[in-house]
């Protein structure tokens, strides 16, 4: 009812002040604690072989001794003057762009008919986005070489058809790595997209059209702002891992496009030379690094309200 | 205050039936009906809501309450029936066509927008010229003590701030009407109170025709002009706050409206036309007979009609009960009455005096049998 309870205080001053010390120090170990699983493989596994490339980035490659330890800028000013190792940057950087941007623009609608629409069949739908996260990356390529091969479907089909007379270079081009990593990392823009979407409160929807708002209109000032997240964060996944894959256009790629990480791959195993190809990677390491923090900037600038939440 | 619409509104109450309403109709449903799947939600529903009236849709949850709601605001259509806003039949209009204000439970703000932005989203909508807009927004945000916020973004405020924020958004269209949809719910209660009494005083002001959707008996007693209860998907009585809390129409207006005690009783029809009852606790008294048959019965009576005596009553003169519990709750008194197995409460004015009464006292039961309800059935 509407008693006031008195209560009892407890005993001050009852334990010892080494108890409540301890105490203390327990709760602020316990975050730490949590971290040590991770971190007992990640600090040796991950953290420590990053140090080690970066100072490996400043050697010298030496054609007689393997690697010289040295302090020189030689390997970096290789990387940005050389045709052949600029020219595997910027096709990087295009094919990273150009899958981010078409994997935003099918992406998108499929997350929000996923959402907003798929209902029952949203269970169904979901699998082909897991699909290629679970099916093995090899797999996937003998499936798009039976495709797109010189003899493969669409070849077979257009020269029946008689669109083409001879068959057109599809496999081991830019364009079948374009194939194959579009539909690689479709799922890393789908999920966040879709995850931002199903968090937008559907009464927002509501009052938007009690206000006066046609459904295109809700769309642009609602839900698309409200999405700007998780397309952020799908953009950042997508470029990032495009920028640094190596399977893709090692198995379905050509040499006369080349990428940056098989060509990372060639300058340490083919040439040896582990300072100049340590150079490479952390020069891809900055630019994705760089890419996250002006897109994370970017981020805030576009939508200052997301820091409010 | 002198308010001449209260003084007529009160004087309705009086008649009883407030025939006397010249005031043109707002908002009118006649007979809509609404099922999903087998699930009937709303069946035969009719309402007229005047100009600058508040009506209270009161009913426990899942009596359907929301669905007419929906079917106002445009998100649901009846399946028969017709809606009509100032008498244009808006049926099967679009939301986005109707001119209603909505301000729902939670208030759904815009996370991303500021509060200025917010409050003219209706207005850019309906693309109107910034003058305009600004001359709007400046308006309600007076009205509603928001100066100073502008910039703010929703996450940023306090309940009591988004709650007003959300009603200045629906009142900037200038809504031909206004829906709350459990719209002060998730206040606490002192503010809660604070913004019933607050919105009510605007409401009126602007003559502002309201619909309000609440399972709160309260908050539709503070705020409506009328009341209209519903139970499972039927409106089973529209009035006063007066009206209905004094002539329940029927057993689920009785139980649901204020605190209630229920007898088991038994009816005799007497000679001269009046029914004698009895409970099994001693209570006996003389009703008018009504549309109660003889036979077994439920015997109501509210817990503010209860009197206490330490002397037999008219009503109550064998056999007293023991109190059990006395509860001091301000403004009353509430006791506990154990009889014959029942608990009968009591709520006495803390200031009207009588003789004290404590725990373990032997008391009869007094109350007017005019005060008192008889409804037939088990």
């Amino acid at each position: 009812m509407t008693g006031v309870a008195s209560v009892a205080a407890p005993p001050l001053g009852a334990a010892a002040p080494g108890a409540a010390w301890l105490a203390r120090a327990r709760r602020r170990a316990a975050p730490w604690l949590l971290l040590l699983p991770a971190a007992t493989v990640l600090i040796p596994f991950f953290l420590l072989p990053l140090v080690a490339l970066l100072r490996n980035s400043f050697n010298r490659d030496d054609p007689t001794a393997l690697m010289v330890t040295d302090f020189t800028w030689v390997n970096y000013a290789q990387v940005v003057t050389d045709p052949l190792y600029l020219g595997s940057f910027v096709n990087s950087l295009a094919m990273a762009a150009a899958v981010t941007a078409v994997t935003l623009v099918f992406g998108y609608p499929f997350a929000y008919y996923l959402v907003r629409w798929a209902g029952r069949g949203s269970l169904a739908l979901r699998w082909v986005i897991y699909t290629p996260l679970i099916v093995s990356v090899i797999a996937r390529v003998f499936g798009w070489m039976v495709i797109i091969a010189d003899s493969g479907l669409v070849n077979t089909a257009l020269l029946t058809a008689g669109i083409i007379d001879e068959p057109l270079r599809l496999l081991f081009s830019a364009g079948g790595v374009f194939l194959g990593l579009a539909h690689r990392y479709f799922p890393l823009m789908v999920l966040p997209i879709a995850s931002s979407i199903a968090k937008i409160d559907p009464a927002l929807l509501r009052v938007s059209a009690g206000l006066g708002s046609r459904t295109v209109r809700t769309f642009f000032h609602v839900v698309l702002p409200l999405s700007l997240p998780g397309v952020v964060a799908g953009a950042q996944l997508v470029f990032a891992a495009v920028l640094s894959d190596f399977v893709m256009p090692l198995l379905m790629g050509s040499t006369r496009f080349r990428m940056l990480a098989p060509a990372i791959f060639d300058e340490a195993i083919g040439n040896v030379s582990w300072a100049s190809a340590a150079a490479m990677a952390m020069v891809m390491l900055a630019v994705v690094a760089g890419m996250l923090l002006v897109t994370n900037r970017m981020f805030r600038l576009a939508a200052p309200w997301a820091r409010t939440l | 205050m002198t308010d001449p619409r209260i003084a007529a509104t009160a004087l309705a109450a009086e008649e009883g039936n407030g025939s006397a309403r010249p005031r043109p109709v707002d908002l009118e449903l006649l007979d809509v009906s609404k099922s999903f799947g087998r699930v009937q939600a709303v069946t035969g529903g009719s309402l007229v809501v005047h100009r600058g009236e508040t009506l209270a849709l009161l009913g426990p949850s899942g009596c359907g309450k929301t669905t007419l709601l929906n079917i106002i605001a445009g998100f649901e259509y009846p399946d028969t029936g017709e809606v009509r806003l100032r008498g244009r039949p808006i049926t099967t209009v679009a939301p986005n066509h109707r001119d209603i204000g909505l301000v729902l439970q939670h208030y759904a703000l815009f996370p991303h927008l500021t509060v200025r932005r917010n409050i003219d989203y209706g207005l850019r909508a309906r693309r109107l010229p910034a003058a305009t807009i600004a001359e709007r927004v400046g308006e309600v945000v007076g009205l509603l003590k928001l100066d100073g916020l502008d910039d703010r973004y929703p996450a940023q405020l306090s309940g009591g701030q988004r709650q007003r924020v959300a009603v200045a958004r629906a009142l900037a269209i200038r809504p031909v009407v206004l829906l709350l949809d459990e719209a002060l719910s998730a206040l606490d209660k002192n503010l809660r109170e604070q913004m019933q009494v607050e919105l009510s005083l605007l409401l009126r002001r602007l003559e502002i025709t309201t619909v309000l959707v609440t399972h709160d008996q309260r908050e539709a007693f503070a705020m409506g002009d009328r009341i209209a209860v519903m139970e499972a998907g039927r409106i089973v009585q529209t009035g006063t706050p007066a009206e209905v809390y004094a002539r329940p129409r029927t057993r689920f207006v009785l139980e649901f409206l204020g605190s209630t005690n229920c007898l088991a009783a038994e009816a005799r029809a007497t000679a001269d036309g009046w029914l004698e009852v009895w409970t099994g606790q001693g209570l006996r008294l003389r009703q008018r007979a009504g549309s109660v048959a003889a036979g077994r019965a439920r015997l109501y009576v509210r817990a503010e009609d209860v009197r206490l005596s330490p002397a037999p009553t008219p009503v109550h003169d064998a056999s007293p009960g023991r109190v059990g519990l006395v509860t001091f709750l301000g403004a009353v008194r509430r006791y506990v009455v154990l009889l014959g197995g029942e608990q009968v409460i009591a709520e006495v004015p803390v200031h009207a005096g009588g003789d004290e009464v404590s725990v373990d006292d032997l008391v009869y039961l007094d109350f007017d049998p005019e005060r008192s309800y008889l409804v037939a059935g088990e």
